[in-house]
């Protein structure tokens, strides 16, 4: 099998270390010294990440570098959040769109690139909490720092809103992310270093 | 049932102003933290949102005023009501939030912030809502979750369900 031979060729290649995935819609790509390994392979087994990662997510393609690899185990076992069934609350509690955990991931993705990019700082990965109303929770929270960023549903006329501080309303970020456009907003990226 | 919207305030029901020396109850699902992998905190942010009955957002965050509530009722109020699979919810799924209402009225957000009694029966008059504009919401829902996250004892599980099954089993056998 031609994939197989692509495992052969990159094990040759000196890499040690695997992690094993559980099998999910190809939306998870990694790339290896002889190409991109496009799929998973059938015994569960994918390369441990090389120094750049390859993330598909919906539409939309991205080359991570190595020092947010983490990013990429966290939006696998993330999509659970799909899985949620309609009142998984006890309380109406909706479903969680597909639409609005890609978003979700994409906004993870982006922001951390961009801090990363513009100021060489890797920002730790958020809690993802579904919310009853179906949009998706990202909270950032450490000692003297709290963001949350709220990723709406697709019907909704923003894409997020969220608000941050250095507690005590120190340094205070409100956050209107509009809809269609780039979800980086400069002054969010710049705000993101503290955390 | 005496109404078709759970939200929707009775007439003729008199309305009073909650002191902020008082105190509310908000109840918390525990068992729903299985559906969080990455975060198993509670309260979070999630708990004081507002929910989605029928397309339309609530008028606020539903409480109970402690005044007509204990945190016992509170507890027994769950067991007797039924989820959307026609289920009867398990009052040990559940945890309960306390908050002083002048400190939820002194948080210092950007939008007004209030405690309403909002009584949607005789049989619910402590009903009361925490009520904040949607824009503006985010900063609200993460200083609240703020203010039981920084006095602890604010989050209540009785350490014996034995009465509160009791009662609830009699309510539930009576309907």
């Amino acid at each position: 099998m031609k994939t197989v031979k692509k495992y052969k060729d990159y094990e040759r290649s000196g890499f040690s270390g695997y992690e094993t995935f559980q099998p999910w819609d190809n939306q998870f790509k990694i790339e290896s010294p002889s190409g991109i390994i496009n799929k998973v392979f059938y015994g569960g087994m994918v390369i441990k990440p090389a120094p750049n990662i390859h993330i598909n997510i919906g539409d939309d393609y991205y080359k991570i570098p190595s020092e947010l690899q983490g990013i990429a185990s966290f939006i696998h076992s993330s999509r659970a959040i799909l899985e949620l069934e309609e009142d998984w609350n006890d309380d109406g509690a909706l479903r969680i769109d597909k639409q609005t955990w890609i978003t979700a991931c994409k906004a993870i993705v982006e922001y951390s690139k961009a801090v990363w990019e513009c100021h060489s700082v890797v920002i730790p990965l958020p809690e993802m909490n579904p919310c009853p109303d179906g949009s998706i929770d990202l909270v950032w929270r450490k000692p003297n720092v709290r963001l949350l960023i709220n990723i709406k549903v697709p019907s909704s006329k923003i894409a997020a809103s969220g608000y941050g501080d250095l507690m005590n309303n120190d340094q205070p970020i409100k956050i209107v992310i509009p809809k269609n456009k780039s979800l980086v907003l400069d002054h969010v990226a710049y705000w993101m270093k503290n955390l | 049932m005496m109404m078709s919207n759970p939200q929707q305030p009775l007439e003729n029901i008199p309305i009073e102003t909650i002191p902020s020396e008082h105190f509310i109850l908000k109840r918390v699902n525990v068992a729903e933290i299985k559906n969080r992998w990455s975060s198993k905190r509670r309260p979070s942010e999630v708990d004081f949102m507002h929910r989605i009955i029928d397309g339309e957002r609530e008028d606020g965050i539903s409480t109970q005023w402690e005044k007509y509530c204990s945190l016992t009722e509170l507890f027994i109020r769950v067991g007797v009501q039924k989820n959307r699979k026609d289920e009867y919810m398990n009052p040990k799924h559940f945890k309960a939030i306390k908050l002083n209402v002048g400190d939820i009225r002194a948080l210092e957000v950007l939008i007004d912030v209030d405690v309403i009694h909002s009584p949607l029966s005789p049989d619910d008059y402590g009903h009361s809502l925490i009520c904040f504009e949607e824009d503006g919401s985010d900063e609200v829902r993460l200083k609240l979750c703020d203010l039981v996250e920084n006095h602890p004892g604010n989050l209540y599980y009785p350490e014996d369900f034995t009465e509160i099954i009791k009662i609830v089993e009699e309510k539930r056998a009576s309907k």
